[in-house]
């Protein structure tokens, strides 16, 4: 009986190529826009999913209170790890890391930069790594490193790296004790090296005593089941017996959340990824949905070619289930074929789909789930998409059906509208919202920085950059390719130093005001192009040690009416000597970040260079490579380009951009396929009344009209529904941001009468045809 | 009103030559109406076709009006067509969407007639044809007679000056049959040129002359008055 069902579902496909192509098409497209989506989404759920105490791993967190703004926070004090693990039962493992931070690691002649964690003595008693050589005792030993694959094979290639020394920063000798795999792309942990504490260290020894400096990230490892609740009490407890911390609440955040749950917003978690994953599940299906959609209907539509042969089987004796089952055949048949066309597509795009996302992601058909997933999506498409039409076709009477008296299709006519008008929606809303995160981008991307990036290079200090900074400076300039020269502590593109506002006459009391802090040399306005409000820059004398600037979000943050020469306490007595514009140098999507900016002539922690307008970036670069080669020659030469830097702030954005901008195309690809067979349908089973019609004269361009008015008529009831929609689906998504734009309602005029155009010219491709035919050739159909 | 001369159509297969119209000449006057008679394939549908602007012919002259329309193109043949020839067919060809109101309507709109009179001339039509109290109806709703009645009066609605029927009583019984060749010699009498095709010997008997064919050649004429 299979047999049989296989071999008519076959011929039948075989016999209407048009209808399925279409569908074979829009299925693959749906079932490969999915595989690759799920691959995504599947890569972003198993975040960490590798380390053995998931569970019970926690990162230590604190929400501090500035005046009922709530600042979350991951910056903790270094001995707090210790006194968790000593005084806490629920704790099994307390771990204190520091951020991960670049280093210049060196093999005899071979000097390259590595990134790392330093990371107290259990790190490896929480986390869990595939030890290639050696075993985690290695962290034991101060003056020991434990490398990557990777990067031990980037030093000693294929010898064996365990006893090798390298050297960190020109300065420290350290032994390589035990190599490690590579973090997988869904950890958290991205290292090349990880290396212990140095306690002996006299920096890290006084650190040990310090409270209130917090730089370090704390996690724990809790006892399976531990009450999370009493723990966060428990810790805010032990941190405050170390001194006044009133404005912290501690609370441990669990890991299964550090990636998909990484906002916090006035202190609570907001969400994060997870948004995203939610947001292209659903697309995943939305554009599956859409190829069902066309299946349904291309079946439904042709039903009058099928209605005959429903009659003959069942005048014969087929019953109804075998007729379902027959239909369901044919869709399987199809979904079968798209897959493995989509799986096919799937291999050949996934480098240029890893590229886009940035990961490694990759098919694995040797996983049993692999396969139980590949099952289901053909089963569910089969199924939805052939649900349907089986119903329909299997219910026709064969009396009528062979008598000729039933109209077969008229009762579709309004379930295929619905769906034609889903399709519509779905397109509209898609078009919409590309177009508005785009917009949204690049209105962010257009705004006042407050200081000109293009032109900038930074290249990272060192104590030999610090030290001949001088003659640095006084070569540069006078090389006619570099206009202007100065160093920070921290780079233009962000905020490495976050503290409270200073104190001064008439603050206000209970006012906590988070500012970020920046120490700059002379030059600073000049170099940047940040535009001087009052007052002016560092000078260079020595008077600059007890000045301060700060910038407009700050004033305006303290409140102060006359800024310039006012004496703010921070440490010692600074007088403030200018007022800046704001620079925005967090994130560009949230308002101007309050700054003060203190002078320092002798240590940072980047050089920035303006080049001068018409030099070419290229000559730039082979100056500041010769110059910063002879100054600070045990360091290799590195650089950045201030605005590439900020790109950066976009990448999500960017990818969610560029991931709707993709699958909003196919979708509607997939929707102009629809409808180009709806479309043929339609003409088919009106050729008489087409040909009746030319008879009495109508010409092209009135059938066209004729027939292209249904379909119009449904983009405008789609636009209706989709208009609003889309509104209030993208001004939600705004709201995520600060900085943002206005949804313009001529956006959605644009996209309907774009959707019209589209619907037109894909109706009139398959109408004109019909159109020009001779009518005698129609009128003798009959 | 029509002359053709030396008339010829072969419709070519990858197999087969069909001729179907072989040196056909004959002419119909104005107001003169002519039924064309012969066995199935004898070439009348192609020399209806080819009468109403539908089809070209191979070679042979075709004179409407003293104009050579033989080779005309396809928007000049549309434009001739809607203004001057209006057809009946043995299967009506009603557009089941539209109402006899709308089926009757369309050529009107065709020819660019404005909407109040349009429903004037319609109107009128349908009276003529004494089908004014079905106007609102679906073709499907209709009797076979009366759907026929309904194409000949959307033949006639734009008072062309020839109507060429394809059988016009081949789908109905003699009573109905009757009514619509009444209707048409009416027709006639008013001064519109007909030419028929038909099987019925007593419907050729309504015309005035009788051209029989024969593989795609005039056999004989017969003229009756």
């Amino acid at each position: 009986m299979f047999r049989n069902y296989f071999k008519i579902a076959w011929r039948n496909l075989w016999r209407s190529k048009g209808f399925t192509v279409i569908n074979i098409l829009g299925l693959t497209i749906g079932i490969t826009c999915t595989i690759l989506i799920l691959l995504w989404v599947q890569n972003e759920l198993t975040y960490d999913k590798f380390q053995k105490n998931y569970n019970n791993i926690y990162q230590v967190i604190a929400n501090r209170d500035f005046n009922n703004q709530v600042f979350t926070d991951r910056n903790m004090a270094l001995p707090l790890a210790d006194a968790l693990e000593k005084n806490l039962s629920q704790i099994k493992h307390a771990v204190v890391t520091t951020h991960r931070q670049q280093n210049l690691l060196a093999y005899n002649n071979n000097k390259i930069k590595k990134e790392g964690y330093y990371v107290s003595d259990h790190f490896f008693d929480i986390f869990s790594w595939h030890f290639v050589k050696g075993n985690a005792a290695a962290l034991k030993d101060p003056n020991s490193i434990i490398l990557t694959e990777d990067a031990a094979k980037a030093f000693f290639g294929d010898a064996d790296p365990i006893n090798k020394l390298l050297t960190i920063d020109n300065s420290q000798s350290v032994k390589v004790a035990a190599v490690v795999k590579q973090a997988p792309d869904n950890s958290t942990f991205q290292f090349d090296w990880i290396m212990p504490f140095n306690y002996n260290d006299p920096g890290t020894k006084a650190s040990m005593n310090e409270w209130v400096n917090s730089s370090w990230n704390v996690f724990i490892q809790a006892v399976p089941g531990a009450d999370t609740a009493l723990l966060n009490k428990d810790i805010t407890k032990i941190k405050r017996s170390h001194g006044h911390d009133e404005i912290s609440s501690y609370f441990v955040f669990p890991m299964s959340r550090w990636h998909l749950y990484s906002d916090f917003e006035n202190g609570k978690n907001t969400g994060g990824m997870i948004e995203y994953v939610r947001l292209f599940s659903i697309i995943a299906v939305i554009i599956l949905l859409i190829a069902c959609i066309n299946f349904m209907n291309l079946s439904t539509a042709r039903s009058e070619k099928r209605a005959k042969e429903v009659g003959i089987r069942k005048t014969l004796g087929s019953n109804r289930k075998q007729l379902i089952s027959q239909f369901y055949c044919e869709s399987f048949i199809l979904t079968l074929i798209a897959f493995v066309l989509a799986i096919i597509a799937v291999v050949l795009l996934l480098p240029s789909f890893n590229l886009m996302v940035d990961k490694h992601l990759s098919l694995n058909i040797m996983q049993p789930s692999f396969w139980i997933t590949a099952f289901s999506i053909v089963l569910l498409t089969a199924f939805v998409a052939g649900n349907y039409p089986a119903l329909y076709l299997s219910s026709f009477n064969p009396v009528k059906v062979l008598k000729g008296t039933i109209i077969s299709g008229k009762k579709t006519i309004l379930p295929r509208h619905i769906l034609v008008v889903s399709q519509f929606v779905i397109s509209i809303l898609l078009i919409s919202a590309t177009i508005i995160v785009y917009q949204q981008i690049q209105h962010t991307k257009d705004r006042d920085m407050g200081y000109n990036p293009n032109g900038l290079v930074m290249i990272p200090s060192t104590p030999d950059v610090d030290k001949n900074f001088t003659v640095i400076k006084q070569q540069l300039l006078a090389s006619g390719i570099i206009s202007s020269v100065t160093r920070t502590s921290s780079p233009i593109t962000e905020v490495w130093w976050n503290t409270g506002a200073p104190d001064y006459d008439g603050k206000p009391a209970n006012t906590n005001i988070i500012m970020g802090g920046l120490a700059t040399d002379v030059d600073f306005a000049k170099t940047m192009n940040v535009k001087l409000l009052q007052g002016h820059d560092f000078t260079g004398t020595p008077s600059d040690s007890t000045s301060m600037m700060l910038n407009k979000a700050a004033v305006d943050a303290m409140k102060l009416k006359n800024p310039v020469g006012m004496q703010m306490r921070y440490g010692k007595t600074y007088t403030v000597i200018g007022v800046t514009d704001n620079v925005i140098m967090t994130s560009p999507f949230e308002p101007a970040y309050p700054m003060l900016m203190v002078y320092d002539g002798s240590s940072s922690g980047m050089a920035t260079m303006r080049i001068k307008s018409g030099v070419p970036a290229q000559k730039a670069i082979t100056l500041l490579e010769v110059v910063f080669k002879k100054y600070n020659p045990s360091v290799p030469f590195e650089y950045q380009f201030v605005d590439q830097e900020f790109q950066k702030k976009f990448i999500t954005e960017e990818l969610i951009g560029k991931l709707t901008n993709i699958f909003s195309v196919l979708a509607i690809f997939i929707c102009c396929l629809g409808l180009a067979g709806l479309a043929s349908f339609t003409i088919e089973k009106r050729f008489r009344e087409i040909g009746v019609r030319k008879v009495l004269g109508a010409s092209v361009q009135q059938l066209l009209v004729l027939i292209s008015k249904e379909f119009l008529k449904l983009v405008v009831i789609a636009f209706i529904i989709a208009a609003p929609l889309t509104y209030w689906l993208m001004n939600n998504w705004l709201h995520n941001y600060n900085y943002r734009i206005t949804i313009h309602l001529w956006l959605f005029a644009v996209v309907g009468v774009a959707m019209l155009i589209l619907t037109l010219i894909v109706v009139s491709l398959n109408t004109i045809k019909a159109a020009i035919t001779n009518p005698v050739k129609s009128l003798r159909t009959e | 009103m029509i002359k053709i001369s030396d008339l010829e159509k072969v419709y070519r297969t990858e197999e087969v030559e069909t001729v179907a119209l072989n040196k056909l000449s004959f002419e119909v006057k104005d107001g003169e109406f002519v039924a064309v008679m012969g066995p199935s394939g004898c070439g009348k549908s192609t020399l209806l076709n080819i009468l109403g602007l539908l089809d070209d012919p191979d070679a042979g002259s075709f004179l409407f009006n003293q104009i050579e329309v033989a080779h005309f193109n396809e928007r000049k043949r549309a434009d001739l067509r809607k203004h001057n020839i209006g057809f009946v067919f043995q299967s009506f060809n009603l557009i089941d969407e539209l109402t006899v109101f709308e089926n009757v309507e369309l050529p009107l709109i065709y020819t660019g007639v404005k909407t109040a009179e349009r429903k004037k001339r319609v109107e009128e039509v349908l009276d003529k044809v004494q089908i004014m109290h079905r106007r609102n109806h679906y073709p499907q709703q209709l009797s076979g007679g009366q759907q026929q009645r309904v194409a000949v009066a959307r033949a006639v609605v734009n008072h062309p000056k020839l109507i060429l029927a394809d059988e016009p009583t081949g789908n109905l019984d003699s009573n109905n049959g009757n009514e619509v060749m009444q209707l048409l010699t009416e027709l006639n009498e008013q001064g519109t040129t007909i030419v028929m095709v038909t099987h019925s010997e007593h419907d050729a008997r309504y015309s005035h002359r009788i051209i029989r064919m024969l593989d795609g050649q005039t056999v004989t004429e017969n003229i009756l008055i």
